[in-house]
This record gives C-alpha cells, structure tokens and sequence, in this order.
C-alpha cells in the first residue's frame, strides 16, 4: 500500500511559483487500480513522480507500508526502488535506442543483481517479454527498438519494470500515444498483473474513458488539487464536480444517433481572470456562485466512498 | 476496384479515383495507398478513420500533392470539382487550389504554426499569396476570422507559444478558413489536445461547417469522433479501403471484421460494464511485401481459405454501404 499525504510540490519559473501539487491525499490500497484523471498542468504526473521519491515535495509524505519513503537509504532504499516501478507515455524516449530489447529488460535485473547468473537472467527476461504478450520473445529480445512498433515498444517498457516483481507501478499515460486498436491489449497487462500478482498500480491519464474499463477508485485532479474522488462506479454513473461531469460529457460517444451529446459539455466559452483565492475551477464553472470566487471548497464526503469539493453539494 | 461508389455521390467536390501512391525504397515499393477511390460531396463530411501506417496521411499529402520525394504516384486520379489536380502545374496548382479552394488543418502542435512570427503576420502572409487585398483590409478580415473561431482579435498580435493548445488550433482552423475554401481536409485535427478542449474544437468544425457550408474529409485514428460529425465514412486498412458507407450504416451494421474490431476497441462509458474493451491481435502488414489475398486476413477472426488467397473485391452490400471482404454476403 502506497499513500500520499497532503502533498505539495511548487515549482518556481521566473518569479511565479506554480503550486503542481497542492495538498494532496491519495491512497493505493492492496490490488487495486487507481486511476488520475486531469488535463495537461492538472499536476497528475508530479503526483506520480512525487509517490515514487522521484520528485521532493516541500510538503506532506509518502508512506509505503507505513514507512516515509523520503527517509529511507541504503538496502530499504534499494528495495523501494525496486518495488515501485514507473511507465511513461512515450516509450521511444523512455526506452535507449542503442539497447537491444534484451539488455533494456536486464539492466534492471542487474543493477538489483536479481540473477545469480546468466540463465537466470535469461529466463527472467524471457518469462517478462512473454507475460506483455510478445511472442515469440527469442525473436524480440534480440530485435533493436526502432525496428518495433509504438505499442510494442511500450509493451517492452512494461517488461523491463514487471521484471522487477514491482508492488506498485505508476502509469503515466501509459496508452495515449498508441493507436486506439492496440490500447485494449496493453490494459489487459496491468489487469493480469493486478489479478495474478496482486500488483497495485496507479493508473494517470486526460481519458476517463479508459478508467471506466480498468479502474477500481478515481481522483479527479484540477490545477494542483483533487477535486473529487471515490469508487470509479459511484464517480462516473453520478459525477459531482462539474468538471468531473465536463470530463464525462467530452467523451465522444461512437454512435451517429447521439450527435448532439458531445457538444453539450458545459463550460465557460470566455473564462474569468482567478482571483487567487476562490475555487480553482470558477473561471470555467458554468454554476459559479459568489461563495465560489470568496474561498477554495474542501473535499467533502457524500458518501463512504464519494468526496467533493465544490459548494453545490 | 470497381467505381460503382461514384454513382452513389449526388453532388461530387472531390472524387479519388483509383489512387495508388507508393514510397520508393531500396529494395521496392512501400504500397501506402494502393487503390484507393472515395469521394467527398459538396457541403457534406467524410470520416476518414485507420491505424497509424495505414495510409491516411499518404492520401491526405497526395492530395495536396506534398508528398516526400521519394513517394509516386503510379496510377490513378484526384479530381477536384473536376479538374484533375495531380496533374495540374504546380504553380497553378498552389496558386489557385490550395487555400484558395482546399485548406488543410493539420495536428495541432508548436510546429505549425511559426514560433518566430506573430499570429496575424502569418495569416497575412496566406492571404496576400492569394488574393490582391490592402494590408488594413486584409487585417480587417483577420480579426474577424479569429473571432469567429472564438479567440479574441488582440491574440493576433501574439507569439504562437503565448496562447494554450486549444487557442492555437482555433487560430489554425481559423488560418484555413480565410479565404473560404470550399473544401477543408483535417488530419488528426484534434489527437493532441485534452479531451474537453478536443470536444470544443469538433464542435466549433461541426458548427463552422454547417454554416459555412464546406465540404470536410476528417481524417483521424480515433473512429469515436467520426460518429459525431461525419456523413460517410471511409475506413482504411494496409493502404486499401476496407469499407466506405454512409455513417449510419457503417456505425449501426459495420460489415468489415476490421471496422468490428476497431469499435470494439473504443471504450464507452455506457456499457462499461457490459463489455470488455477488445484489442485487435498481431499488427498491420509490412506494405513493401503485403501479404496475398486480403491483406487483413493475417488478423482476422473470421479468414478463410480464400482470404488468403483473393483479394475480396470492393462492392455494394445495400444502399450506400461497400465493403471489401468475402465473409460478408453480397447483394
């Protein structure tokens, strides 16, 4: 279990400091997939970069099995490292080029020294390059990248954490570059890796679509902040946030006979100058209210498994 | 193939007509469009919709006659209100056709827009290349197209990487609209953007089109956003056309397994729990060696004996509808 508590990352660019992550909480919890729905500047790749000790927030921690990750050195650093794996959007930059796709999986194995020799090694990676359904794996562990597909190159940078045994995996937008015929197939990975091995794994991406297949829980973020978060039942059949529902309503829908739906997202044409006070979500907010403009609403339970923070509810 | 699908257009803008564009490489021809015909009519959309590689963009750059060097076209026909513009000169071609007549609205991204000039010198430029027009009227008209694709006219004035993703494929979209083509081809128009802003901007092409009465060729990966604003679609496959119909039809009875497939392969939140996203096994065909037959039959659930070795002809199964597969009964 992996758990982020009020977490604040800021980041300074000439003078104006952008709070990426503004007092997050978030929670992993055994086998689950949990998934991190945001536009682009939501925050939603420092959260995951902050989880994994890849980025210093000068706020909050992160417990994983209890212990502050940020204090942990030497063999129990080692091990988290190990433990907690990321994927990234774009396998051609995640992945070194001049690697065969055998010794991208390995290096891995053996900064960890995993193998105590070279046919343990081989038969690791050969049993990972299979377990992302990349038959047969002979052929593709001795290929270069660039003779490999978008999708299979993605499916190689999930090999190279799942060899690891990884507790927990952050996937960062792990299917939007690829083609939308081959995302079913690079979902499956993570659901088979949750099933068989219990793997928890956080799940970030701009498409609540995708989450709608894969995960059990959703956080909705907006400009630093969660804005809604619950079971991904209880969230996508009954969207609070009206960005959450702005989100929902975005999705196009692949059936002639709905043409009118996708156009109904409500939200603001002409956006307000923030007042650096209110609701991060006013400008936009079709029901801003005065309350709105005057202070930022906190998450608030509706029910056991569904927070808001928005003054309608 | 056969163009009888010419027979079911009723007002033709843009007729491709047996179009084959192959890229020359050392050791043969990479068959990136291999005899394709569609048609677009006046005032009307065409959903363009495939897997990367599957020779979308290759159709889209033939057509604009921009294609990289090392790319021919071997046989076949564009013709634009009749006219045949692949074989037009160049220079007429550009002068009067692009822009003018056909505009194009790529992906939105940094590189289309040039970050070293201001927004209004740019659509300047694309208009005194065209038409002979004052600098102050020319600028009139620049604002008022900003306007109309909802940025404000000051924007003009601003650096490309001043304004956000969204703001700069409104200027792009409002960049070709300027001189009133009546005829824009998007390719993969809104793939980069969030998905709000991306159903923004579809509705503003929706409701640019339906005013302004052009005809559109919508060309994207993502067939979940052809349902919403396409009046026929074209669903393209290893460099063929595998399904061509109006988008009732191919959205309510798709008869090729690929077009099957690839709905399937859409999530949608309305049966999120009734059915199981699916993924289209093995990968598309090298196009310098495809295989014989059917050139889908390698990844096709339903291939027989005969997929392999005939390629299934392109032909009418009721109304406007056509498709080339020999698992589906003609009529």
């Amino acid at each position: 279990m992996i758990e982020g508590k009020d977490l604040r990352v800021y980041f300074k660019t000439r003078g104006v400091e952008v709070r990426a992550l503004d007092g997050v909480s978030v929670a992993v919890k055994e086998k689950e997939i949990v998934g991190v729905v945001g536009e682009s500047g939501s925050g939603k790749t420092t959260l995951g970069r902050t989880l994994l000790n890849l980025q210093r927030p000068v706020g909050g921690e992160v417990l994983w099995n209890g212990k502050n990750v940020f204090k942990l050195r030497g063999r129990e650093e080692r091990e988290f490292r190990r433990r907690n794996q990321i994927i990234y959007q774009n396998p051609y930059e995640a992945i070194d080029i001049r690697l065969k796709v055998y010794d991208v999986i390995a290096e891995g194995i053996r900064v960890h020294r995993l193998a105590s020799n070279k046919e343990e090694e081989k038969e690791m990676v050969m049993n990972a390059l299979r377990d992302v359904g990349l038959n047969p794996e002979e052929e593709y562990a001795y290929s270069l990248p660039n003779q490999l597909s978008g999708g299979q190159l993605q499916r190689v940078a999930i090999a190279r954490a799942l060899v690891l045994n990884p507790t927990f995996i952050v996937a960062d937008e792990p299917v939007s570059m690829l083609d939308m015929s081959v995302r079913a197939g690079i979902l499956e990975i993570f659901q088979r890796q949750r099933e068989e091995k219990g793997t928890e794994i956080l799940m970030i991406t701009h498409d609540i679509s995708t989450l709608g297949y894969i995960a059990d829980r959703i956080y909705v973020m907006y400009q630093g902040k969660v804005i809604e978060h619950g079971s991904a039942d209880a969230l996508l059949e009954k969207p609070l946030h009206p960005y959450t529902q702005a989100l929902i309503t975005a999705v196009p829908i692949p059936d002639p006979s709905e043409r009118a739906k996708p156009f109904s997202v409500k939200i603001k044409e002409k956006e307000e100058e923030y007042n650096g006070k209110g609701c991060k979500y006013y400008p936009r907010c079709p029901f801003a209210m005065q309350s709105c403009r005057e202070k930022e609403p906190e998450l608030k339970g509706v029910s056991s498994d569904h927070y808001v923070a928005c003054y309608l509810y | 193939m056969s163009n009888l699908i010419f027979e079911e257009s009723t007002d033709n803008l843009l007729q491709v007509n047996s179009l084959k564009t192959y890229y020359k490489t050392k050791t043969g021809f990479v068959k990136a469009v291999d005899d394709v015909s569609l048609f677009v009519d006046r005032a009307k959309v065409l959903g363009v919709a495939g897997e990367s590689g599957c020779g979308k963009s290759t159709l889209v750059t033939a057509i604009f006659r921009v294609t990289p060097r090392n790319a021919q076209v071997m046989s076949g026909e564009v013709k634009y209100k009749g006219q045949d513009i692949l074989n037009m000169d160049l220079k007429v071609f550009r002068r009067d056709i692009v822009w003018k007549e056909i505009a194009y609205i790529p992906q939105a991204s940094m590189d289309v827009l040039d970050p070293v000039y201001k927004i209004k010198d740019q659509m300047l430029e694309t208009i005194l290349e065209h038409e002979d027009l004052s600098k102050a009227d020319a600028l009139e008209r620049i604002y008022k197209a900003l306007e109309n694709v909802g940025v404000p006219a000051e924007k003009a004035d601003m650096f490309p990487h001043e304004l956000s993703g969204g703001q700069r494929q409104r200027v792009v979209i409002a960049m070709a609209l300027l001189l009133n083509p009546s005829m824009i081809v998007s390719d993969e128009a809104t793939t980069a953007l969030d998905v709000i802003t991306q159903a923004k901007i579809l509705e503003l092409m929706k409701s640019l089109q339906e005013n302004r009465k052009f005809s559109m060729m919508f060309v994207t990966h993502d067939l979940s956003l052809l349902a919403n604003i396409s009046d026929s679609i074209a669903i393209m496959y290893a460099g063929k056309l595998v399904e061509f119909g109006d988008v009732e039809k191919v959205f309510g009875n798709p008869l090729h397994p690929y077009t099957q497939l690839l709905l399937k392969a859409i999530p949608d939140l309305r049966f999120r729990k009734q059915r199981r996203l699916v993924a289209i096994p093995g990968f598309p065909p090298d196009l310098e060696n495809p295989p014989k037959g059917c050139r889908f039959a390698p990844r096709c659930p339903l291939a027989m004996p005969i997929c392999r070795e005939v390629e299934p002809e392109f032909s009418r199964v009721e109304g406007f509808h056509y498709v080339a597969c020999h698992a589906v009964n003609k009529k």
